[in-house]
């Protein structure tokens, strides 16, 4: 396998990247923010973090994941933001509905980027690769607003356009194949390739793996065997040499957490019951909306005092319905040993996630188990349609819970990305091409 | 400055860009003055319960404004404002 050259074939993978979305967004709509250190973030507290900085805040060396409070002491004339979900939804069914010109086959990897499948796409007939990417960045201009910039990159599969699409931010246009393959990807780090981030690193430092070109050139069987464990040594091989895997987006996700953040310490029980409950919904609905029930779940608090609790649960039959979820959260919640104590952070986790959990019934009860199941079908179905906390229980009602249970929008992760368009029509086919 | 307001004394004028397929702002009355809406940066929608409410990030010369309006129940508020200066 150490032998296995560089897939020789064209080029129909390309991978579309809109630069420093969230910033990006609100700048276009407010034009007095651009070419400013503008700062996205989901709490504008300090100890929120910023989930998206603009190209100019970027140079004054804020990242992803820096704390409010470190970002504005970074330069002069910070500004930051809370987001605005529904800019950033509209901006991706913009994009979406741009992308699907082009080919049926658009895999959305998060509400910024997707990737594109372009093999023996009519398009192609008329437009090279490069024609196509220049075509739809010119597109994003004129039609989603001229402030929107998007990075592009071309190649055999879709680890290595995804890599290229990162090569030169903003605005960006590279290709990766078999002719400078290695050039490009040598020039890496480790930490630079999708997927490999502090526990893949680890595993190939302790292997003697320390740059990409050891990584590349290693055996597929010493990667199998020895590094990963498992058969994703010998997909890496073939990945980092431009052959695509057999399946683009993971089918089903193992946990599903929701979290709350606040600077004043809450320490009424009420309110915070009422946020467990309006976090355990918003994990909850995710997981169903998979068609997937937990195994495992977990409730972390921390407190104003620097001290935490922590507990959880393990129950035999997955939880699938929003009363179980309710109940089982409100038994964890009550084992706090000082409730009085002001929180600032709250976190639900519910993993341990099997598939199927909807089709499990149980043999007692047989009716109380099928009333709850249609009451948490009407209830996702409701808030499907409407928003999310449309319809809630009794114990979100009220403006103490309505201050900390904001609309968040799914950043990073591939599988919330489905929630945008499922109601949407935005990656239909477009008329024109039927 | 960047603030919150959520200030609903506000009047709105608005025309439909029959291109665009959408109503747009032309003027912005606030606080007793009219601005002229200059550039109209992005337009949206979002949703409260079963109502669409449309979203104009808008610039009236040295400011800023989110601008939302909601046809059924006829509502019109401004919701931010920025002079593009930090806090």
């Amino acid at each position: 396998m150490g032998a296995l050259p560089h897939n020789p074939n064209e080029c129909f993978y390309l991978h579309a990247d809109m630069n420093a979305s969230f910033a990006s967004a609100n700048q276009q709509a407010f034009p007095l923010w651009r070419d400013k250190p503008l700062g996205v973030t989901p709490v504008n507290v300090p100890g929120g973090a910023v989930i998206s900085p603009s190209y100019e805040l970027k140079a004054l060396g804020v990242k992803t994941g820096t704390r409010n409070r470190d970002a504005r002491l970074m330069g002069p004339g910070v500004v930051l933001r809370e987001s605005t979900p529904p800019l950033y939804r509209q901006m991706h069914r913009e994009f979406a509905r741009i992308l699907r010109h082009y080919t049926p086959d658009v895999y959305p990897l998060s509400i910024d980027e997707a990737l594109l499948d372009l093999k023996g796409c009519p398009a192609l007939k008329t437009r090279s690769m490069e024609g196509i990417a220049r075509e739809i960045k010119r597109r994003v201009r004129e039609e989603m607003g001229e402030h929107m910039r998007i990075s592009v990159g071309i190649s055999t599969n879709a680890l290595l356009a995804k890599v290229a699409a990162g090569l030169d931010k903003p605005d960006g246009l590279r290709r990766i194949d078999a002719s400078n393959a290695e050039e490009v990807l040598y020039g890496l780090k480790l930490t630079d390739l999708p997927g490999i981030a502090g526990r893949n690193e680890g595993r190939l430092n302790q292997n003697g793996v320390f740059t990409v070109e050891e990584f590349r050139s290693a055996d597929a069987r010493f990667l199998s065997r020895q590094v990963f464990g498992s058969v994703e040594g010998w997909h890496w091989t073939r990945r980092l040499r431009g052959y695509q895997d057999a399946t683009l987006i993971r089918g089903w996700q193992k946990g599903f957490s929701a979290s709350v953040q606040t600077d004043v310490g809450l320490s009424r029980p009420d309110v915070l019951l009422g946020i467990v409950h309006a976090l355990t919904l918003r994990a909850s609905t995710k997981m169903r909306r998979k068609g997937q029930g937990a195994r495992f779940l977990q409730l972390m608090v921390r407190y104003r005092d620097g001290t935490h609790f922590r507990a959880f649960k393990r129950v035999e039959r997955p939880v699938w319905t929003a009363p179980e979820a309710f109940r089982q959260m409100t038994l964890l919640f009550n084992r706090q040993e000082n409730p009085g104590s002001p929180a600032v952070k709250l976190i639900v986790d519910l993993s341990d996630a099997v598939p199927g959990a909807s089709d499990q019934l149980t043999i007692f009860d047989i009716e109380e188990a099928d009333r709850e199941r249609r009451i948490t079908e009407a209830l996702d179905a409701i808030n499907f349609k409407y928003g999310p906390y449309t319809l809630r229980t009794g114990l979100m009602v009220g403006a103490a819970v309505d201050a900390h249970i904001h609309d968040r929008i799914p950043f990073g992760s591939v599988s919330d990305v489905e929630e945008l368009y499922a109601d949407e029509e935005a990656w239909a086919v477009p008329p024109e091409l039927l | 400055m960047h603030e919150l307001i959520r200030d609903t004394r506000v009047k709105v004028n608005v025309t439909y860009d029959g291109v665009a397929g959408r109503p747009v702002p032309l003027w912005v009355q606030w606080r007793g003055k009219a601005y002229r809406v200059r550039k109209v940066g992005k337009v949206w929608t979002e949703r409260r319960g079963i109502a669409k409410v449309w979203c104009y990030g808008v610039n009236v010369g040295s400011l800023d404004m989110l601008v939302k309006v909601c046809h059924s129940p006829f509502w019109v508020a401004v919701e931010e404002i920025s002079d593009g200066l930090p806090d």
